[in-house]
């Protein structure tokens, strides 16, 4: 986990074209910015991680956050979209994410899904904790070669918050997203 | 995809076959009872015979039981059903894999026997475990590949079993349900070639009692720990499970033993066998999630769902899982990647921001929890909903409240615990365990538990994903789920989620009626 800057961030999301498909051999930022590019809110902080092959950029404020994960590349966790909605990350508590609705996202029109997932995580050598769940938005855009891309809205409390910042954030957000390389059709 | 193996499927076979002449149909015998040996039916022609003929006459019919002279213990039906199925594979001359079995082999279930150990075969007397075997995937090499009997015998000649004959019933019901599974016939298999070692014991753990959960009597507390500075390490599993559903005991149970033994004990043992200080194992990360993993896998191959803990938050996001675990006890705040030992100090210091964020969180948190009162308010006076209905949300909202102040508190001792670890490691005196973390992170130990990380990751996602899509084979023992919701009731309760969208509906509803919310 390494914070950055937004202002760092914005340098090293330069656009590369043409990427076929994603390995994180430099930075998790480099390898997301390969496929999408975006404009993050201002004033949220930003960081990077990778699960093996899968790059993410993460974007929050407080509770609220919005996650760029790329999937699909050789050793991914999720190697198809139908994949990754069956999946942990997709599901709530192994129930299907819910349809709502569409948003236009680099101009592709794009299934809104919902879902909700633990946020208060026990103590993994203790007792179950009492259920916590927070919610999440995302839609799945297609990108480059079998690589996918997902965008949520993240809230990680229980309490949704009442002004909606974070949804109202992200729906700017994508608004911003531009891919980096060809898409599938 | 499911793989047949001839070797288990004849073995089911015949023990199926020898155990149906015991068995009277339609009346289970519950493997923890205590062996009924006044029914007539309760020996087939020559059982009787052989049983109280091993070991020099060991075995004793007294009272209608069978009693084990050694112990002065009644044996249970589980317990005998093991020493039929050491006739299984003496009568026949041949093991199940057309060999001849090896001497070593018999002797260790003797030795297993003698120490009070049952030597199960793959039929409980509930006849419930006959059908499947919970695996899939290519077939097993090496010792894996052992007939299920001769592994077991082997392992158990590895272990001791402390308690009395109920509890070592339930143990050894656990460890024949851990073969049951690819994944723990595996490790046992790894464990026996590695020579392996534990005692394994039911104790109280402090706190824990037994509650109905999702409609099932299950702990309340902690499955079990490990004390890994033993040798052997001392497994101890929650006697709660003694008082639990059997249905859910014995997945459980087979879980939390494959933990705590085939994750902590073992990977302390090679660990020690790779000469590894102490504080490696300690502070690497994945230790946890790693018997995690291995407990989950084993629940999942043997009953179709992981029952205890919280696999979805790993499986989606392993990063955002051990970052999360920072915040959560004062002991995971110092956790460390193989990457992290080669130098801690920044790293360490580095989270001191984290736990900044995630105390400005929890404040931002509480205030937007607290707006919702006045929302439920709003909805019993202005929109006349009945206060019961919105008790889940206003349960929620206390919940959190609760754990909120809670979590304030635990901050301030995961901070202070940091601060203690970054101060040690600072001073001239912690310099010989950051070297020895150094060393540690290049070794090809915790590489190897790294890969093993990754590996078990990417089979619970495709067991998973095998099930999601209807594809997955039959459990050995399935769980169903006993809590079925209704949605669409119009009188139905009311979560916080649930007010959430009322609420954005009727502010939208009424945005044209500022004073609506003044209300």
């Amino acid at each position: 986990m390494k914070p950055k800057t937004l202002a760092a961030l914005m340098l090293i999301i330069a656009p590369l074209a043409g990427a076929a498909e994603v390995t994180v051999t430099k930075t998790p930022t480099a390898a997301v910015a390969a496929l999408v590019r975006f404009t993050a809110p201002k004033g949220w902080t930003a960081s990077d991680y990778a699960n093996g092959p899968d790059p993410v950029v993460r974007l929050e404020n407080l509770s609220d956050a919005i996650t760029i994960k790329a999937y699909g590349a050789p050793g991914s966790a999720f190697a198809t979209p139908e994949i990754f909605l069956r999946g942990p990350a997709a599901t709530s508590q192994g129930a299907a994410p819910v349809e709502d609705g569409t948003a236009t996202v680099a101009g592709r029109k794009l299934t809104v899904y919902r879902r909700r997932f633990p946020v208060n995580l026990p103590d993994p050598h203790g007792p179950p904790a009492p259920l916590m769940l927070g919610s999440e938005a995302f839609v799945i855009l297609p990108v480059a070669g079998k690589n996918f891309v997902v965008i949520s809205s993240v809230r990680d409390s229980p309490s949704p918050d009442i002004e909606r910042a974070g949804q109202k954030a992200w729906t700017a957000f994508l608004k911003t997203v531009k891919l980096a390389g060809k898409t599938k059709r | 995809m499911r793989t047949p193996l001839m070797s288990r499927s004849l073995l089911g076979l015949l023990a199926v076959l020898l155990l149906s002449a015991t068995l009277r149909a339609g009346e289970p015998r519950a493997p923890d009872a205590l062996f009924d040996a006044s029914r007539p039916d309760a020996f087939a022609t020559g059982q009787k015979e052989f049983v109280l003929a091993l070991e020099g006459g060991r075995y004793a019919l007294s009272d209608g039981h069978l009693l084990d002279t050694k112990s002065s213990a009644p044996l249970t039906n589980a317990q005998v059903t093991a020493l039929l199925a050491a006739k299984t594979g003496g009568a026949e001359g041949k093991g199940t894999d057309g060999s001849t079995p090896k001497t070593g082999d018999a002797k260790a279930a003797e030795d297993a026997t003698a120490r009070g150990q049952a030597v199960l075969g793959k039929t409980n007397f509930d006849g419930s475990q006959a059908k499947t075997d919970g695996t899939d995937g290519p077939p097993p090499t090496g010792t894996a590949a052992l007939p299920p009997a001769r592994l077991q015998a082997l392992f158990l000649n590895q272990l001791v079993f402390t308690g009395n004959p109920k509890e070592k019933a339930a143990m050894s019901d656990a460890v024949e349900n851990i073969l049951r599974t690819r994944t723990g016939r595996e490790l046992v298999a790894q464990y026996v070639d590695e020579k392996g070692s534990a005692e394994i014991v039911m104790g109280n753990i402090p706190g824990s009692t037994i509650v109905i959960r999702d409609g099932r009597k299950v702990p309340s507390g902690s499955g079990g720990n490990t004390a890994v500075e033993r040798d052997p390490p001392l497994v101890t599993l929650n006697r709660d499970y003694m008082d639990a559903d059997p249905d859910y005991r014995r997945v459980a149970m087979a879980g939390t033993l494959a933990h705590e033994l085939l994750g902590h004990a073992f990977a302390t043992q090679r660990a020690n066998r790779a000469k590894l200080a102490h504080s490696v194992n300690y502070y690497y990360r994945g230790d946890e999630i790693g018997a995690e993993l291995v407990g989950w896998l084993v629940e999942n191959e043997l009953s179709g769902k992981v029952i205890d803990g919280d696999p979805d938050s790993f499986l989606a996001d392993p990063e955002k899982y051990y970052r999360s675990l920072w915040s959560n006890q004062p002991y995971y705040v110092n956790i460390l990647s193989p990457r992290d030992m080669k130098n801690p100090l920044p790293v360490l210091k580095a989270r001191r921001a984290e736990l900044r964020r995630s105390r400005a969180k929890t404040a931002k948190d509480r205030m937007d929890n607290a707006a919702w009162r006045p929302v439920v308010e709003h909805f019993v006076k202005v929109h006349g909903i009945a206060r019961g209905r919105l008790k889940p949300a206003v349960d929620a909202i206390d919940l959190f409240e609760h754990w909120a102040v809670d979590q304030v508190r635990q901050l301030d001792a995961i901070s202070l615990n940091l601060e203690t670890r970054i101060t040690a490691w600072s001073s001239p005196a912690g310099q010989t365990e950051l070297a020895e973390l150094k060393a540690g992170g290049d070794s090809a130990f915790l590489k190897r538990a790294d890969q093993l990380l990754v590996d078990r990751r990417a089979e619970l996602l495709r067991q998973r994903d095998q099930a999601a899509s209807g594809n997955a084979p039959a459990p050995p023992i399935p769980l169903p789920s006993l809590i079925v919701k209704t949605p669409g009731d119009p009188n139905s309760p009311i979560d916080l989620n649930d007010l959430a969208v009322m609420q954005a509906k009727d502010v939208e509803d009424h945005a044209e009626d500022p004073a609506h919310w003044k209300k």
